[in-house]
C-alpha cells in the first residue's frame, strides 16, 4: 500500500501502465478476446470502444485480476495478472458497469467501507477521505443513502469509492452510460482532472465524443481489437483512409432523398444523414466535382460539397464493415473448403 | 485438494470492516429485524402450541361415588369450565374401561366418602383423576387444568363459608386432586418436543441467515466490487458469520426464553454447557448457509438448496421418527446431519441434564463440522470469475 503522498507513478514513469500481449479470454468455444494487444501509457485516459459483448467487459475483468486470461500476458502497474492478481488489487480501482455499491448505506459509510477494505487508515484516511468527497463535489450527499441518489450522483460516489485508496489505474466501464449531458460532462471534466494528477484512466464507452476527447482509444469489434492510437492519428491510418478515401459533407435539399440517390452511385462506397448534410464516403480521389455535376443533374439543390476529416465514428463504420467483409469471405472460404454450401448460408450474418 | 494454509489468514482490520457494513446494513432493514428478532419466537410459540392441541372440551368420564350437593358442586365447577365435557358412568371399571378404548382422555373418581370430609375439619377430601398419557402435552395441560379448577372451588368455598362469619370456617378442609397419569408418567412429549423445535427453528433461521450473505452480493454487483479489493477471504467470511452469530446467540436466549417461561420447561442440565455447544451448532449451521452462498449463482438456488438440506434434517434426525428403527444408510445420512447431535445435547441438558461429561462426543462432532463448513467456505471462495 503507497502511503499517502508517495508519488509512486513519477518512479517507474517510462514504463507503461497497462501492457498486454495477446490476451486471449476463452468461454469454452467461444473466443470472447482473441489476441489482444495494447500499450496504455501513465497518466493517458485509454477509450476502449466496441458494440456490446464485443469483448470490452471481458477485457477490462482480465486487467483488474478478476478472470484469469486463458493465454496471454497483461502487465498492469508492472505486475503480471496472471501470476499475482492479488498484489494489483490496492493499486487499481475498478468501477463496474452496474452500479456496484451498497444502496442501504449512505454515502460516507460506502466511503468509509472502502477506504477500511483498502487499508487507508491512520491520521491520513479522514484527509484522505475528504480530499476525494470534494473531488468528486459529493459532500452535500454524504448523509443520503445510496439508492436516493440519482444515476450520475451514483457514478460520482462509485468513482468517490474507487479513488479513496489513490489507485495508480483505474477502470470505468460505461461510466456515464444512462447520465443525462450536464453529468456526463461533469464526470469526464473529473477524469481529466484525474488524468492530469497522473492517474491512468481506462474507460469504456459507447459515445463517439466521449472517445474523441480520449487521448488515446481502441476500438473492439467481434473480439478482436481492430485499432488502437491517438484519435488523430486513426483518423490518418493507412486502414481508415485507404488508397486515398475522400470523405465529403454534401449539404443539400431534400435530404432523404438525396441520401437514397447517393447511395446508389457507383463510386460511393458510404453515406450517412448528419444533420442538415450528408457525410459521402468514397474510394477514390477528388470525387466532389462529380458528385456535384451528379446532383446537379437529378436537380437536387446543392449548396455545398466540401471535403472533412473523418470522425471518429466514421472511422469505427469503416472498419467494422472491413471487419465483417473479412469475416465473411473467412467463413466462406472455409464452407467451400469443407463442402459446397451456398452462399446465401451467410446472409444472416449481415446486418449491424 | 491441496490445503493452501495462506489462504486462512486473517486481519482483524479486515474482518471488523466487512462486520461493521454487515451489521449496519442488517439493522437498517426493519423487515430483516423483525424477522430475525420476532420469528423463531412466533415459530416457536405457534409449533409448540400446534403440538398441544385439544385444549378444550375434552372428552372426559366421571363416576360420583358420594352423589351429595358437595360432590356435586365440584362437578358443576368442572362442567362449566370450557376444558371438560363430562358423562357419567357407574363404576371405576367402566371409566378404565373407557379410557383404555380411547373413548375418553380422563376419568374423574369420586370417592363415596367426598362430602363427609369435605365438611369435617382437618381431613382432605381427595377425588382422583385418571388421565390417558400417551399425548404428553395435552397430559400435562389437563393437569394443570383440573387443579386449577379444584383450586378456584375451594377459594369459592371458603369465601360462602366466611361469608357466614362461621368461625370454624377456616378449619375447612380443601379438595385434593390425586392425578394419575396412565403410561407416560412423566408427560414427557412437551419435554421431549419443544427443545427440538427450538434447535429445528434455530438450524434454520441460522442456515438462512448466511445462505443468502454471498449469493445477495454476487447479484447486485457488490461481489465484483469486493473481489478487485485487496480484502482476504478469510476476512470476508469471518466478518459474514460473525455478525450472525451474535443474532443466533441472540435469538438462542430469546427461544430458551420461550422454552423456560412460557412452555415452563425448566433447563435441568447446565446452562453454561448448554451455550457453548449452541454456539457452536449456531457456527456450523451459519457455515453451511455460507457454503451454499459461495456455491449458488442465484437467490433462488440458494433458497432450493437451503430446502434440500433442510427437509432431510427434519425428517431423518430424530425429530419426527426415531433414529434407531432405520436402516443403515439413512442412519449414514442421519449421522452426517449437525441436527442429530444437537437434539442429543439439547435434550440431553434440558430433559435428563446431563452435560458435557456426556455429551462431549456430539459437541466435538459438531465443532469439527463447523471447522470443515466454515474451512471449505474460504477455500471455495475464488477472487476470480470463472
Amino acid at each position: 500500500m503507497p502511503t499517502l503522498q508517495e508519488p509512486t507513478h513519477l518512479k517507474l514513469s517510462t514504463e507503461p501502465a497497462i501492457v498486454a500481449e495477446d490476451l486471449v479470454r476463452s468461454f469454452g468455444e467461444k473466443l470472447a478476446v482473441d489476441h489482444l494487444n495494447l500499450s496504455i501509457e501513465k497518466g493517458e485516459i485509454f477509450g476502449f470502444l466496441g458494440p456490446n459483448g464485443s469483448g470490452k467487459s471481458t477485457t477490462i475483468k482480465m486487467l483488474c485480476g478478476l478472470l484469469t486470461p486463458s493465454s496471454g500476458k497483461a502487465i498492469v502497474s508492472g505486475i503480471d495478472v496472471r501470476k499475482d492478481p492479488e498484489r494489483i488489487r490496492g493499486k487499481i480501482g475498478y468501477m463496474p458497469q452496474k452500479f456496484s455499491l451498497y444502496e442501504d448505506l449512505t454515502v460516507k459509510e460506502n466511503i468509509d467501507f472502502y477506504s477500511q477494505l483498502y487499508g487507508v487508515k491512520g491520521p491520513g484516511a479522514k484527509k484522505r477521505k475528504e480530499e476525494v468527497i470534494e473531488l468528486v463535489g459529493i459532500g452535500h450527499y454524504r448523509k443520503f443513502l445510496a439508492k436516493q441518489l440519482s444515476g450520475g450522483w451514483k457514478q460520482r460516489l462509485a468513482l468517490c469509492c474507487a479513488l479513496v485508496h489513490q489507485p495508480e489505474i483505474i477502470f470505468l466501464d460505461e461510466p456515464t452510460a444512462s447520465m443525462d449531458p450536464v453529468a456526463r460532462r461533469g464526470l469526464w471534466d473529473l477524469l481529466f482532472t484525474l488524468a492530469s494528477s497522473g492517474v491512468t484512466l481506462f474507460v469504456t464507452t459507447h459515445y463517439m465524443d466521449e472517445a474523441e476527447r480520449c487521448s488515446s482509444v481502441g476500438y473492439i469489434y467481434n473480439s478482436r481489437l481492430i485499432v488502437s492510437g491517438g484519435p488523430d492519428e486513426i483518423k490518418r491510418a493507412r486502414e481508415v483512409v485507404g488508397q486515398g478515401n475522400t470523405h465529403l459533407e454534401v449539404v443539400c435539399k431534400p435530404l432523404v432523398q438525396t441520401f437514397n440517390l447517393v447511395k446508389a452511385l457507383p463510386y460511393v462506397s458510404d453515406v450517412t444523414i448528419f444533420g442538415q448534410a450528408l457525410h459521402v464516403i468514397s474510394e477514390l480521389p477528388d470525387v466532389g466535382e462529380q458528385l456535384w455535376r451528379d446532383l446537379a443533374e437529378s436537380s437536387v439543390h446543392v449548396q455545398h460539397v466540401r471535403e472533412i476529416e473523418p470522425s471518429l465514428e466514421d472511422v469505427f463504420v469503416s472498419l467494422t464493415k472491413a471487419s465483417m467483409a473479412e469475416e465473411e469471405t473467412r467463413l466462406k472460404a472455409l464452407a467451400d473448403s469443407t463442402h459446397e454450401a451456398p452462399g446465401s448460408a451467410f446472409e444472416d450474418e449481415e446486418g449491424i | 485438494m491441496m490445503l493452501n494454509i495462506a489462504r486462512f489468514k486473517f486481519t482483524w482490520a479486515g474482518i471488523q470492516s466487512i462486520f461493521r457494513k454487515e451489521l449496519i446494513q442488517l439493522l437498517r432493514d426493519p423487515y430483516l429485524v423483525m424477522f430475525i428478532i420476532a420469528l423463531p419466537v412466533i415459530q416457536l410459540l405457534v409449533t409448540g402450541l400446534a403440538v398441544q392441541r385439544d385444549l378444550k372440551h375434552i372428552p372426559t368420564v366421571v363416576v360420583n361415588y358420594d352423589k351429595r350437593p358437595a360432590s356435586v358442586d365440584l362437578l358443576q365447577d368442572f362442567r362449566n369450565s370450557s376444558l371438560f365435557d363430562l358423562d357419567d358412568v357407574q363404576s371405576d371399571d367402566q371409566v378404565m374401561a373407557q379410557i383404555r378404548k380411547g373413548n375418553y382422555r380422563v376419568g374423574i373418581i369420586i370417592p363415596p366418602d367426598y362430602s363427609e370430609k369435605a365438611l369435617a375439619a382437618g381431613e382432605s377430601p381427595k377425588i382422583n383423576m385418571i388421565i390417558d398419557g400417551t399425548q404428553g402435552t395435552i397430559a400435562k395441560t389437563i393437569v394443570d387444568g383440573a387443579n386449577q379448577i379444584v383450586l378456584s372451588h375451594n377459594r369459592k368455598m371458603l369465601e360462602s363459608v366466611a361469608t357466614g362469619s362461621d368461625s370454624n370456617s377456616l378449619m375447612l378442609a380443601a379438595t385434593q386432586l390425586s392425578p394419575k397419569v396412565l403410561y407416560n408418567p412423566k408427560m414427557s412429549s412437551a419435554y421431549f418436543l419443544v427443545p427440538a423445535i427450538l434447535a429445528i427453528v434455530m438450524h434454520m433461521l441460522t442456515i438462512l441467515f448466511t445462505s443468502f450473505a454471498i449469493v445477495r452480493e454476487r447479484e447486485s454487483g457488490t461481489l465484483e466490487q469486493l473481489m478487485v479489493s485487496p480484502v482476504r477471504v478469510t476476512d470476508l467470511m469471518l466478518g459474514k458469520v460473525l455478525p450472525y452469530a451474535f443474532i443466533g446467540i441472540l435469538d438462542m436466549m430469546l427461544t430458551l426464553g420461550v422454552m423456560v417461561w412460557f412452555f415452563n420447561i425448566s433447563i435441568t442440565g447446565s446452562f453454561g454447557f448448554l451455550c457453548m455447544a449452541s454456539l457452536i451448532f449456531i457456527l456450523c449451521s451459519l457455515g453451511i448457509g455460507l457454503l451454499i452462498s459461495i456455491l449458488c449463482q442465484t437467490q433462488v438456488q440458494a433458497i432450493q438448496l437451503t430446502v434440500a438440506i433442510f427437509l432431510p434434517s427434519l425428517l431423518l434426525t430424530g425429530f419426527v421418527f426415531p433414529l434407531e428403527p432405520m436402516p443403515w444408510f439413512i442412519k449414514i445420512i442421519s449421522y452426517s446431519l449437525p441436527l442429530t447431535y444437537y437434539l442429543d445435547i439439547i435434550r440431553g441438558v434440558v430433559i435428563k441434564g446431563v452435560g458435557g461429561a456426556e455429551l462431549w462426543f456430539q459437541t466435538s462432532i459438531l465443532f469439527a463440522m463447523a471447522v470443515v463448513m466454515l474451512g471449505m467456505s474460504i477455500l471455495k471462495f475464488n477472487k476470480q470469475l470463472t
